[in-house]
C-alpha cells in the first residue's frame, strides 16, 4: 500500500469517526429533558400567546429532526466559517463561532505555556535521571513522577493559590501574582502593556500546571529512556568506548524520538481537560470555563456545548492521523502507519 | 607474550534472592592469535565472562578477580582510560543477535565510523572510506553503507558487526554468539568470513557458543565451562579426541559427526543447576555417571593436567 | 466416595506456591509495602467510619440544619501552634434549668415545676385586682470565654387560658360568634443580664390573648403566641435593635454580648392582666415555658474544625474515605474486566476484529474524558453508581492494549501450541491457559487506574457535578473554595489541607502499591532500577 493510499484511508477514517462523534453529540441532547424555552424567556413574557413559537423558531427548535439533524451537520462541518456559524448561543444571543473566537487565544496562550513549561523542564529532568539510574535523583525523579500521578492537579492549583494569593498577597501584601481574572481592572494602556498583563495573569495557572505535571513527563521521558539503555544496541555503542554522552543522546535519546513526538502530539487534547479546571478555579475566560458555564444545569447552552465538543472532537482524531504520520516520519524501521 | 589472561574471575549477580554466582572462580590463559572457544550449556555463565572482560556487566553485577590484558589489569582501570584506550581499539566484540545490537534508526555506515572517529584522529571522510573497505572484506559491498538495519539481511546483519568490530584493529575480538540466529547456508558463509579475516589479519579471539563443532571448526583452543567454572582447558584436538572431564566426554556424545559412524546421541540426564544454590562440592555430581563420595564432599580443584591442559575432575587429580 | 482430581490438587499447589512466590518478592519491596500499608489504613478508616466519626453522614452533609459550631470553626489542637486562637470559645449547647427569682409571688400566681419547664398559673379572682401581676424565672450559666459571634437560642411557650369568651360581631343584621377569646391578656419578656449586669433585653412579646375560631377550635395563625417555638439567631436582623443596637450592627452585637467571662443569667418575666372585656374575676389561666435551649456556635471544634456550614471536618473526612475506595475500585474493577474482554478478544481472534477494536482504542486514548463526563452527567443526572460505570467505560483502553500485546505473545508459546494440539476448543484455551496468565497484569493494571478514577470523581465533584449530598472530598474542596476557606479572615487550612492529602495519599498508596505488583510479575521493569 503506497503512501498515498495510506493517507486518503486514514482521512476517510478520521472523517468517519468526526462524523460519528457528532451525531452521538446530537443525539444525547435530544436526550436531554430541559425546553430551552423555560429559561430562555422570561416567565411573563412566556405567557405571551405565540412568543414561544418565536423563540423556538428563531433556534430552529421546531423543525423536524431530521432537518434539524442536517443542518446541525452542515453547522459542525463548517467549522464556524459559514454561518449560521455553530448556532446562536442561547445565553448571548451570539454566534457561538464569535464567542469561541475571543476566548480561544486566552486557552492556547495558557496551554501552550503550560504544555512548553512541561516539555522543557520535564524532558531533560527524564534523561537527566535515565543518565544517573538507581541514584538518588533518580529515585527522587521517580518518586516526583508517581507523585504526580496520585495528585489531582486541582489540589496543587488551591494550595499554589492557598500560598501566592492567601498568604502572600492578601496577608502579606506581596503582590507576585494577581489574585485572579485574566486582565487587570481597569485595563492597561497600550496593546505591548495588555499583552504583558495577560501574560503576567497567565503566570500563576500555567505555573500550577507545569508544577503539577513536569514530573509526570520527566518519569514519561526516563522510563523510555531507560528502556533504551537497556537494549543490546547501547551495550555496542558502550563496548565501541564512546561516551556516555554521546551514548545518552546520540543512540539513546535518539531511538526515543518517535515515541516523545507521539506522546506530545497525542497529549494535546488530554490538556482540555485541564483547560476546564485551571479557567474555573482561576476565573480565565477561555474556552474551558465558557464550556463548563454552558452545561449549567438551570441555564444550559447546546450550541455552545455541541462545538466546543465537535472542536474538540476534531482535535482528537486530528492528533491520531499526525501522531501516526509522525512516528513513520521519525522511525525508519517503519512504514507510516504502523504506529505500535 | 601472553595477550589476556584470567586469574580466579568471578562475578556475581545480587538479587533479591541471592547472589547468582554466574562466573565462578575462572582462570586461562591465551596467546597472540589464538583463537579460544568458550562452550557450555545455555546458562553456564559464557556470556557474563565476557561482559565482565568489556567490563559492560549490568550495575547488579560484582566482578573480582584479575584480568590481565598484555600484562595490565582492567579491572584496576578508571572508567575513562578504559573506555578511550582499550574498548574497541584494543579488544572489540561481536555481539549475539546482530538485529537487536544495531542501532535502528542511525545508518550502518555511521555506526562504524564513529567508532573510527572516537578512537583515532581521522577526518569523517577517511573513517568513511575505512568502514567502506571493511564492508567490501567481510562481502557486503561499500555502497550498503547507508542503510538502516532493518533494511539488511541476518547474514549481512552479522557481516556488519564483523566489519564494525575491526574498525579499529583491535588486538582482540570477543564474538558472543556469532552465529546463533542465523540459518545453516548463512552460519557457513559468515563463519567463512571469520576463519578469512583470522587467517588474513592474524586475529585473536574468543569465540562464544553452545555449538560444538562451530568452534571445533574456528578455534585453536577450547573452554568447556559448566555452571559457572571451567572444567576444561585446552588444545582444541586435545580437549575434542580426549576430552578428560565426564561433561565434556557427554557434551561432545551428545554432538553429531557427519564423518562419524552412525550412532545414536547420547543426552546429559538432568538440569543445569541453579546458580544461586550451585550443588556443593563439584557441581556436575549429580549428573556425572562417575560421581564418587568426594565429588559431594570437595571441590575439585583446577589443574594443570598435562601441559596446556588443565581440567577439574577429582577422577582426574586423584 | 468423592475423588479428587489430581489435577485439581496440582493446580492448588501451584497457585499456593505463585501466591507465596509474590509475597516473597513482593515483601522485599519497600515503596508496594508502604503502599500496602496506607490501603490497609484507608480501608481500615473506611469500614469503622461509622463508628469512629463523631457525627454520622446525614449531620455533616451541607443540607443538615444542625451546627456542629461554627462555620470555620478552628481545630483544637490549634491555639498550640496560633496562641491568638487560645481563648476561642467551644460550642456551648445549654438546656437551661429555670428556678424562681428570689422575692414572694404575688397573691393570684402560683407557680409549678422547675428545671427545664414551668407553668404559672393566673387567677385574678384572687385578688379580684385588675392590675397586672408579674412572676420572675431566672436561669444561670456559666460562660467562661471571652467572645463568640453567633448564637441560637431557643424555647416553647404555651399560653393555656382558663375559659374562653366568645367573639360576636354585628353581622348582616345579626350578632353572630365568629370565635372565641382566651380569658387573660400576657406578655413575655426575656433579658440577658451579662456579668458585669449589663442587661440585653433580647425578646418579648406585647400584651397578647389567645383567640380561636369557631366552631373547631382552630388556631387562629395570624396571631403567633399559642404554643410555639419562638428561634432566635444572631444574624436575625430584628434582633440588634432589641438590645440596643442598630440594626445593621449584627457584628458588634454579636462581638459584645458575651463579652465578659462570668455567670450569665436569662430572666424570664411574666406578666398577667386581666381583659377589659370580662370580668376581672373570670380572667383566669396559665403559661408555660419549656425546652430553653441556648447554643453559642463554638469558635473552636473537634480534631479538624468545621467547614463553611459548621460541620464537623474530621467526620466528612472519615466518610469519604468509604465513598473514595468503593468508587475507586469498583470503577476499576469494571474497567479492567472490559480491558481484559477486548484485549483476550482482539489479541486471540486478530484480524480485522483485532484492527477494528485497537483503531477504537487508538481514539478512545486520546479523548479528553473530563467534557464528556461533564456532558453526559449534565444529560443523563447524577448517582455515583452510574458515574462508576461512565468512567470504567472510558477507562480501559489502556489496559486492553497491554493485555492484547501479552496475549499476542502469549499465543505463540508452546503451551497453547500443545493445548491447540491436543484437541482444546477455542474457550478452553482462554479461560484455562490465556486469562490466568494476563491476570497478574491485570491486577497491577487494576491498581494502578484506581487512582485515575479517584481523581476523576473528585475532579468533577469538585466542579459542581459530583454528588450534592455525598461527602466526598472533591466536594470538600469544591466547598471549601466557594465559601470562602481561602479569604485571608479564615484560612481554613483545617478544611483545604486534609481533604486534599486524603485523596493524594490514597491515590500514592495504590500507586506504590501497582508500582509494586507491576515490579513483580513484570520483572522486565526490574531492570530499569
Amino acid at each position: 500500500m503506497g503512501f498515498r493510499e495510506y493517507l486518503a484511508k486514514r482521512i476517510i477514517v478520521s472523517f468517519l469517526v468526526i462524523f460519528l462523534v457528532a451525531t452521538l453529540n446530537f443525539l444525547i441532547f435530544i436526550v436531554y429533558p430541559a425546553d430551552p424555552t423555560r429559561y430562555l424567556l422570561d416567565p411573563q413574557l412566556a405567557r405571551t400567546p405565540g412568543l414561544v413559537d418565536v423563540i423556538r423558531d428563531q433556534y430552529g427548535l421546531n423543525e423536524p429532526l431530521h432537518v434539524k439533524y442536517v443542518k446541525y451537520l452542515g453547522n459542525m462541518f463548517s467549522f464556524g466559517i459559514l454561518p449560521p456559524h455553530f448556532g446562536y448561543s442561547f445565553q448571548t444571543h451570539d454566534f457561538v463561532a464569535n464567542e469561541m473566537a475571543w476566548r480561544m487565544p486566552l486557552t492556547i496562550l495558557l496551554l501552550g505555556l503550560a504544555l512548553v513549561g512541561n516539555v522543557i523542564i520535564g524532558i531533560p529532568l527524564g534523561i537527566f535521571a535515565a543518565s544517573r539510574r538507581g541514584t538518588k535523583t533518580d529515585v527522587a525523579v521517580i518518586g516526583a513522577g508517581l507523585f504526580t500521578y496520585g495528585v489531582p492537579t486541582f489540589f496543587v492549583q488551591l494550595l499554589m493559590i492557598l500560598f501566592f494569593i492567601s498568604f502572600v498577597y492578601q496577608t502579606y501584601g506581596i503582590k507576585i501574582f494577581p489574585a485572579g481574572g485574566w486582565i487587570s481592572y481597569p485595563n492597561p494602556e497600550g496593546l505591548i502593556n495588555v499583552m504583558g498583563d495577560i501574560l503576567w495573569h497567565m503566570a500563576l495557572p500555567a505555573l500550577t500546571l507545569v508544577v503539577a505535571g513536569f514530573a509526570g513527563w520527566a518519569l514519561y521521558t526516563r522510563n523510555m529512556l531507560v528502556d533504551a539503555l537497556t537494549q543490546d544496541y547501547v551495550a555496542t555503542a558502550r563496548a565501541k568506548g564512546l561516551s556516555e554522552r554521546t551514548i545518552l543522546f546520540k543512540h539513546a535519546f535518539k531511538s526515543i524520538h518517535p515515541q516523545v513526538a507521539t506522546l506530545l502530539t497525542l497529549s494535546l487534547p488530554g490538556l482540555v481537560t485541564g483547560a476546564i479546571i485551571t479557567e474555573t478555579i482561576f476565573g480565565l475566560e477561555g474556552v474551558g470555563k465558557w464550556y463548563l458555564s454552558s452545561l449549567d444545569r438551570s441555564n444550559p447552552d447546546f450550541p455552545v456545548v455541541q462545538a466546543v465538543l465537535f472542536v474538540v472532537a476534531t482535535l482528537v482524531v486530528v492528533c491520531n492521523l499526525v501522531a501516526d504520520l509522525l512516528y513513520g516520519v521519525l522511525d525508519p524501521r517503519i512504514r507510516v502507519g504502523q504506529r505500535r | 607474550m601472553e595477550l589476556l589472561k584470567l586469574q580466579n574471575l568471578k562475578m556475581y549477580y545480587g538479587t533479591l534472592r541471592g547472589d547468582v554466582r554466574a562466573v565462578d572462580d575462572i582462570s586461562f590463559t591465551m596467546e597472540k592469535k589464538d583463537t579460544v572457544g568458550l562452550a557450555g550449556e545455555s546458562g553456564c555463565g559464557k556470556t557474563s565472562a565476557m561482559l565482565a572482560i568489556l567490563r559492560l556487566q549490568p550495575p547488579n553485577a560484582k566482578v573480582s578477580g584479575e584480568i590481565l590484558f598484555q600484562g595490565k589489569n582492567l579491572l584496576k582501570m578508571s572508567d575513562s582510560e578504559f573506555r578511550k584506550n582499550i574498548r574497541w581499539k584494543k579488544i572489540s566484540t561481536i555481539f549475539q543477535g546482530a538485529m537487536n545490537a544495531l542501532h535502528p534508526t542511525l545508518r550502518v555506515g555511521d555506526q562504524i565510523t564513529e567508532a573510527i572517529l572516537a578512537h583515532e584522529s581521522r577526518s569523517k571522510q577517511e573513517a568513511t572510506e575505512i568502514a567502506g573497505k571493511l564492508f567490501d572484506l567481510v562481502g557486503i559491498g561499500s555502497e550498503r553503507l547507508d542503510r538502516y538495519s532493518h533494511e539488511l539481511s541476518g547474514g549481512m546483519k552479522q557481516r556488519t558487526m564483523i566489519a564494525m568490530s575491526l574498525a579499529c584493529n583491535p588486538e582482540l575480538i570477543i564474538a558472543d554468539e556469532p552465529t546463533t540466529a542465523l540459518d545453516v547456508i548463512i552460519e557457513a558463509q559468515v563463519l567463512k568470513v571469520m576463519k578469512e579475516l583470522q587467517e588474513k589479519l592474524g586475529l585473536s579471539m574468543i569465540v562464544i557458543s553452545h555449538d560444538l563443532s562451530m568452534i571445533a571448526e574456528t578455534c585453536n583452543k577450547a573452554a568447556i565451562m559448566y555452571a559457572g567454572k571451567i572444567v576444561e582447558f585446552g588444545g582444541i584436538v586435545k580437549v575434542f579426541t580426549e576430552p578428560l572431564h565426564p561433561y565434556t566426554q557427554k557434551l561432545i556424545a551428545a554432538f553429531p559427526s557427519i564423518l562419524g559412524s552412525m550412532r545414536e546421541l547420547a543426552s546429559i540426564s538432568g538440569f543445569p543447576p541453579d546458580l544461586l544454590s550451585p550443588p556443593p562440592a563439584c557441581r556436575f555430581h549429580p549428573r556425572c555417571p562417575y560421581a564418587m563420595n568426594i565429588c559431594r564432599k570437595e571441590e575439585p580443584r583446577y589443574i594443570e593436567a598435562d601441559q596446556n591442559r588443565y581440567v577439574a575432575c577429582h577422577l582426574v587429580s586423584r | 466416595m468423592k475423588l479428587k482430581s489430581p489435577i485439581s490438587e496440582y493446580r492448588v499447589q501451584l497457585w499456593t506456591r505463585r501466591i507465596k512466590n509474590f509475597w516473597l518478592d513482593y515483601s522485599h519491596n519497600k515503596i508496594g509495602l508502604v503502599g500496602l500499608v496506607i490501603i490497609v489504613g484507608f480501608v481500615f478508616t473506611a469500614v469503622t467510619s461509622p463508628w469512629l466519626a463523631p457525627y454520622s453522614v446525614e449531620e455533616v452533609r451541607p443540607d443538615a440544619l444542625k451546627y456542629n459550631a461554627d462555620g470555620y470553626a478552628v481545630p483544637a489542637w490549634y491555639p498550640i501552634f496560633f496562641p491568638a486562637t487560645a481563648n476561642y470559645p467551644p460550642q456551648h449547647e445549654l438546656k437551661l434549668n429555670w428556678s424562681m427569682a428570689a422575692g414572694e409571688l404575688p397573691q393570684s400566681l402560683t407557680a409549678n415545676g422547675s428545671g427545664r419547664s414551668f407553668r404559672v398559673y393566673y387567677d385574678a379572682n384572687i385578688t379580684g385586682s385588675s392590675d397586672p401581676v408579674e412572676a420572675v424565672f431566672v436561669s444561670k450559666f456559666e460562660y467562661p470565654y471571652k467572645y463568640m459571634r453567633i448564637f441560637e437560642m431557643q424555647f416553647t411557650y404555651n399560653p393555656r387560658p382558663e375559659s374562653f369568651v366568645e367573639i360576636r360581631r354585628f353581622i348582616a343584621g345579626k350578632w353572630r360568634v365568629i370565635g372565641t377569646t382566651g380569658s387573660m391578656l400576657w406578655k413575655i419578656e426575656f433579658e440577658l443580664v451579662r456579668p458585669d449586669n449589663a442587661t440585653f433585653p433580647f425578646w418579648d412579646n406585647n400584651w397578647e390573648r389567645n383567640k380561636y375560631v369557631n366552631p373547631h377550635a382552630l388556631p387562629d395563625f395570624s396571631d403567633d403566641a399559642t404554643g410555639d417555638t419562638i428561634t432566635l439567631i444572631s444574624s436575625d436582623r430584628t434582633l440588634p435593635p432589641k438590645l440596643g443596637y442598630e440594626a445593621w450592627e449584627t457584628s458588634l452585637m454579636t462581638a459584645h454580648l458575651f463579652l465578659k467571662p462570668g455567670e450569665y443569667l436569662v430572666r424570664a418575666k411574666i406578666t398577667f392582666k386581666p381583659p377589659d372585656d370580662i370580668p376581672v374575676e373570670e380572667a383566669a389561666g396559665s403559661i408555660e415555658i419549656s425546652n430553653f435551649d441556648v447554643e453559642i456556635r463554638g469558635r473552636i471544634h473537634g480534631l479538624l474544625g468545621t467547614d463553611a456550614f459548621g460541620h464537623d471536618v474530621w467526620s466528612q473526612l472519615l466518610h469519604g474515605a468509604a465513598i473514595s475506595l468503593l468508587f475507586g475500585i469498583s470503577s476499576a474493577a469494571i474497567a479492567v474486566s472490559l480491558g481484559i474482554l477486548v484485549g483476550v478478544t482482539a489479541g486471540f481472534v486478530g484480524g480485522a476484529v483485532d484492527e477494528v477494536m485497537m483503531r477504537i482504542v487508538d481514539i478512545l486514548l486520546c479523548i479528553p474524558v473530563l467534557p464528556i463526563l461533564l456532558v453526559l452527567i449534565a444529560v443523563f443526572g447524577y448517582s455515583l453508581w452510574y458515574l462508576v460505570l461512565i468512567i470504567a467505560i472510558f477507562g480501559w483502553q489502556g489496559l486492553s492494549r497491554v493485555i492484547r500485546s501479552h496475549v499476542l505473545s502469549l499465543r505463540e508459546m508452546a503451551f497453547v501450541e500443545c493445548a491447540t494440539a491436543s484437541g482444546a476448543s477455542k474457550g478452553y484455551i482462554i479461560l484455562k491457559h490465556i486469562v490466568p496468565n494476563v491476570l497478574p497484569t491485570a491486577l497491577a493494571s487494576m491498581v494502578l487506574s484506581v487512582p485515575g478514577a479517584i481523581i476523576l470523581e473528585a475532579a468533577l465533584s469538585f466542579l459542581g457535578f459530583g454528588d450534592p449530598l455525598a461527602p466526598t472530598w472533591g466536594k470538600m474542596l469544591q466547598n471549601a473554595y466557594a465559601f470562602g476557606a481561602f479569604s485571608p479572615t479564615n484560612l481554613a487550612l483545617w478544611d483545604i489541607l486534609p481533604p486534599g492529602i486524603a485523596i493524594v495519599l490514597i491515590c500514592m498508596g495504590f500507586v506504590f502499591l501497582g508500582h509494586a505488583i507491576d515490579e513483580v510479575v513484570n520483572p522486565r521493569l526490574r531492570r530499569r532500577r
